[in-house]
């Protein structure tokens, strides 16, 4: 009992520097410090929603007439739109909604298209190349247009523009894995496994997989910024989100239209967007510096 | 005895050299010193991570970014290669002293046949003469590197080449400037053992005619013993030992250098068990004070631990550094 | 003595696909028909150059590449033979440590997983008792408790070896595969690692079959050395007759190969070899030797392949010059 305690100790020191590694990678690089504080920002705003805005209901969608398109003042911080409503509180509410939809589409799509780069990758062959054969033809499509073709068949709505581009963006996550696959399965320590006599999906699973997971991670992280970006542009076109929730991208719909004399109304939303993105970005590129193990314990000669 | 074969042609003494890295500041070199004469090869052996390459690395001025040379001398041809402008040293690199690296594919452009690239660096050199008169020359060089029937192999890409011949080529290459002093990298260690034999033959052959000086950094010590005329065995950052090569296997002084030999593996040692050097290569972000081998020396004395050993000369040309040498080479300091 | 490995007219043939529409246009041909047995509690040595095809006939037996024909018992289980769940069993008894320790083992692990895979994959122990076993095993090869929570990045060379080794005896196999287990190490690291080797032969019982291109270690350790070249066997015979008394032209050329640290006198002069070691794709006709042998007798050699006979007791050649026993 005392060498099993010891053992958990050892271990417990091991897991602290861990930590300590990749959280010295992140904090120290002033760019990602800097999209880590855009995003945390955001997903606090987000979850503090109704206790941060000043006008929760009107961002709900209760009107408030009186206000109509009033400019930015100190008690409609970005403005009104044009039913009253305060243009910041909808951004707060429309900060939960992008999030939450970016994260469904890129996590959607990954659980999706990463086993089956995995496996296609690994097996090879037949298998492999009818994976392949179906995850080209989707990628053959300009994604927004077969996301908006998905999306105008299913009709307009929030669950049915999520659908289209989870079933747009899974491909592309099915290459990187793949490819990822590829590289990994003539690797020694594989060989090593299949040696040991471990079973076929447990060395997907224990091996392939983790090694996928670091591009993917890289790559995942910048897509939530475009998938905000496609979530936005289909509710823009009228295929997404419908009045009166209060999605960015349909803000900026409507907004385009008061644009001239009311610039406030489609400038806010799409710097909220911008924001978030240009955060994604950064931190997208931080993680891949700690996510390599190479990289993150760097020796020299 | 010890080769008085020439001048000096480099001189490094007290090289310094730290690497400033996420885990801390590695202290690569710490002294490094050594001489080397024109026409005459010198060995420059060790372990991974003793420091070799970083010495190379450090007089061609190629440390990465987070190196820093924190003090010392090369003197080639009489300038000081640490403190040249960096336009100078582009000029000295390639021309008057070629380098020769352990990987023949990855030091030629995969893209243009070998002829394109003999030519281009023949340009380099010999900027006067034409297209028809440069393609003799590399027809020379590849020669001199025994390729057989060079002008096929001026319309090769380099993957169509074995890794023995593009070991020529490299070396052929590297003739091309016709160098004071060639760098040789574990120019064999990639090669099959009877393409090394080749390779070593030619570059006996090479030396010979040519009297060329070469560094040669190598941890093959069957390799020091055919092709060296000195050694200098390096260790966790410093030189402890420089002898004639005759000297160092025959009568080795430092006990690193003693436990080296005695751990190769050979068919005499058969049934016996290996002698091995205790413990491990230091780290040296943390290394250990004083000499840095104490802590694995079966001779070490208290003052081991507390000063680092100059390198004495104990014989005629045969230094080492040591505290346990004979006491009549402290009084010659 | 018992024969643990009995390989048979073995052949690994890798088809070569060109042409803008891939067409087969012929066969690498890895191993040529190899023919040998390694008997239980022997060190065998298995030594060739880049193109010998040794690799190739050592992942064959493991399984890790499907022979095209031929027979391979082990055991007297004929591997090529049986279905997976057999097979299965059958890699319990055989494991292998290859050259480069970093890369065969997965970095994103711990040490105790690596060494638990063995156990996950054919045993059916808990966790904890996977923890033990493998502390234990970490002892036997000179590793410590600290090691086991560490990632292989984290460790020297000489101590990821002794993972991968620590792995491949964790079933207590009877035949270890060390595939140049030593050759990517610094020489005196290569020596601990050797006498590691050698004390846990006898102390389990192991029997080793020792791939290498570095001879002193083969004549250190190997009871036996079989010598290939271009994907066949041109020599078999005890150390002492190979490495005192070479009798094929190429064992002679790569002994004398290897530059000498300690040159005795009575060495004879340097045997050096012209041309560079044709590719397995397209191998010489008759003796594949002969296009770079000094003893080349005529036109027999490159017309005529010499099989390989018994020229002295166990001893075999496969060259011209002799004639069997």
């Amino acid at each position: 009992m005392m060498e099993s305690s010891a053992l958990t100790g050892s271990q417990k020191r091991q897991r602290f520097r861990d930590i300590r590694i990749i959280l010295r990678l992140l904090v120290g690089n002033p760019l990602s410090l800097a999209g880590l504080a855009i995003i945390t920002l955001f997903i606090l705003v987000a979850a503090g929603g109704p206790y941060v805005a000043p006008f929760p209901r009107e961002a709900e969608g209760a009107p408030d007439l009186p206000h109509q398109l009033l400019p930015p003042s100190s008690q409609y911080l970005f403005g009104t739109d044009e039913l009253g409503r305060d243009i910041f509180s909808r951004i707060i509410f429309g900060a939960r909604i992008s999030l939450l939809t970016s994260a469904i589409v890129v996590v959607s799509a990954i659980a999706l298209g990463l086993p089956l780069g995995a496996v296609a990758g690994y097996y090879g062959e037949k298998l492999g190349a009818v994976i392949m054969r179906i995850t080209d033809m989707f990628l053959a499509f300009p994604p927004l247009l077969l996301a908006l073709a998905v999306a105008a068949t299913l009709g307009g709505s929030m669950i049915n523009a999520l659908i289209a581009l989870i079933v747009t963006w899974w491909p592309w996550y099915t290459r990187l894995a793949y490819s990822q696959a590829l590289a990994t399965r003539n690797l020694p320590y594989v060989e090593a496994a299949r040696a040991i006599g471990v079973a076929d999906p447990t060395i997907v699973a224990r091996h392939i997989l983790p090694a996928t997971l670091a591009p993917i991670l890289v790559q995942a992280t910048l897509d939530l910024g475009s998938a905000i970006i496609a979530v936005a542009s289909l509710s823009f076109l009228g295929l997404g989100a419908q009045p009166p929730t209060p999605d960015w991208g349909l803000m900026v719909n409507t907004g385009k239209t008061y644009f001239l004399q009311h610039w406030w109304y489609a400038t806010f939303p799409g710097l909220a967007i911008l924001a978030l993105v240009v955060g994604f970005n950064l931190l997208g590129d931080a993680i891949r510096e700690s996510i390599d193990p190479k990289l993150s314990r760097r020796r020299l000669i | 005895m010890a080769s008085k074969t020439g001048e000096m042609l480099l001189s490094v003494s007290d090289l310094v050299v730290q690497f400033h890295t996420l885990d801390g500041v590695v202290h690569a070199l710490n002294g490094v010193g050594f001489d080397l004469r024109r026409g005459e090869v010198l060995g420059l052996v060790g372990e991974t991570g003793c420091g070799k390459t970083a010495t190379t690395l450090a007089m061609l001025r190629l440390l990465p970014e987070n190196a820093e040379i924190v003090q010392g001398h090369a003197y080639f041809e009489g300038r000081d290669l640490l403190t040249e402008p960096p336009h100078k040293i582009a000029k000295i690199r390639g021309r008057k002293i070629s380098m020769i690296f352990q990987d023949p594919a990855s030091s030629m452009n995969p893209l243009f046949r070998i002829g394109t690239q003999l030519i281009d660096v023949l340009k380099e050199y010999y900027p006067e003469r034409g297209e028809k008169e440069l393609e003799s020359i590399a027809h020379e060089k590849l020669s001199m590197a025994e390729l057989p029937d060079p002008a096929s192999v001026m319309r090769l890409f380099p993957h169509e080449l074995s890794g023995g011949m593009q070991q020529r080529v490299i070396m052929a290459i590297a003739l091309c400037s016709s160098p004071s002093l060639i760098i040789a990298d574990e120019p064999t260690t990639a090669l099959d053992v009877t393409i090394q034999a080749q390779i070593l033959a030619l570059l006996r052959k090479l030396k010979e005619a040519l009297r060329l000086s070469v560094l040669l950094i190598t941890h093959n010590l069957g390799l020091v013993r055919e092709l060296c005329d000195r050694v200098a065995i390096m260790y966790a950052g410093s030189i402890v030992e420089v002898a004639d090569v005759q000297q160092v296997f025959r009568n080795p002084k430092h006990p690193y250098t003693r436990g080296l030999l005695s751990s190769i593996v050979s068919g005499r040692l058969r049934g016996q068990t290996l002698h091995h050097i205790h413990g491990m290569v230091p780290s040296l972000i943390n290394p250990p004070s004083g000499c840095r081998f104490h802590p694995r020396c079966p001779y070490a004395i208290p003052v081991c631990k507390d000063r680092a050993p100059e390198l004495l000369e104990i014989e005629p040309g045969h230094s080492v550094a040591c505290f346990n040498m004979p006491k009549e080479a402290w009084w010659r300091v | 003595m018992t024969q643990l490995v009995d390989v048979q007219g073995l052949k690994v043939y890798f088809p070569i696909r060109s042409g803008a529409i891939p067409r087969l246009t012929g066969y690498v041909k890895a191993v040529d028909d190899v023919t040998l047995n390694i008997n239980a509690g022997e060190v065998f040595g298995l030594v060739g150059e880049s193109g010998s095809g040794k690799t190739t006939l050592a992942r064959a037996i493991l399984r890790l590449v499907t022979p095209t024909s031929g027979q391979i018992l082990f055991d007297n289980v004929d591997l090529l033979k049986i279905g997976k769940s057999e097979l299965k069993r059958a890699r319990e008894h055989m494991q292998v440590v290859f050259q480069n320790p970093f890369l065969s083992l997965n970095p994103r692990m711990t040490v105790r997983n690596l060494i638990a895979e063995p156990f996950k994959a054919h045993r059916k122990i808990s966790e904890e008792e996977i923890t033990q076993r493998a502390l234990r095993l970490l002892k036997l090869v000179g590793l410590s408790e600290e090691h086991l929570w560490k990632y292989s990045i984290e460790l020297s060379g000489g101590q990821a070896q002794r993972v991968c080794i620590a792995r491949a005896l964790a079933l207590e196999p009877k035949l270890v595969i060390l595939d140049e287990p030593t050759s990517s190490l610094d020489v005196s690291v290569q020596a601990q690692i050797l006498n590691l080797l050698k004390e846990l032969q006898k102390t389990l019982g192991l029997t080793y079959l020792l791939i290498t291109h570095d001879l002193g270690v083969v004549e250190y350790i190997a009871d036996r050395v079989a010598v290939m070249y271009l994907g066949q066997i041109v020599e078999v015979g005890t150390f002492e007759q190979v490495f005192r008394k070479p009798a094929h032209p190429y064992t002679e050329a790569l002994l004398s190969a290897v530059p000498k640290v300690d040159p005795t006198p009575s060495e004879k002069q340097r045997i050096i070899l012209g041309g560079s070691i044709p590719s397995p794709a397209n191998p010489p006709s008759g003796c594949r030797f002969h296009t770079r042998c000094h003893k080349y007798i005529g036109d027999v050699c490159r017309d005529v392949e010499p099989p390989l006979i018994m020229i002295e007791g166990e001893r075999r050649v496969g060259c011209h010059l002799y004639k069997s026993s």
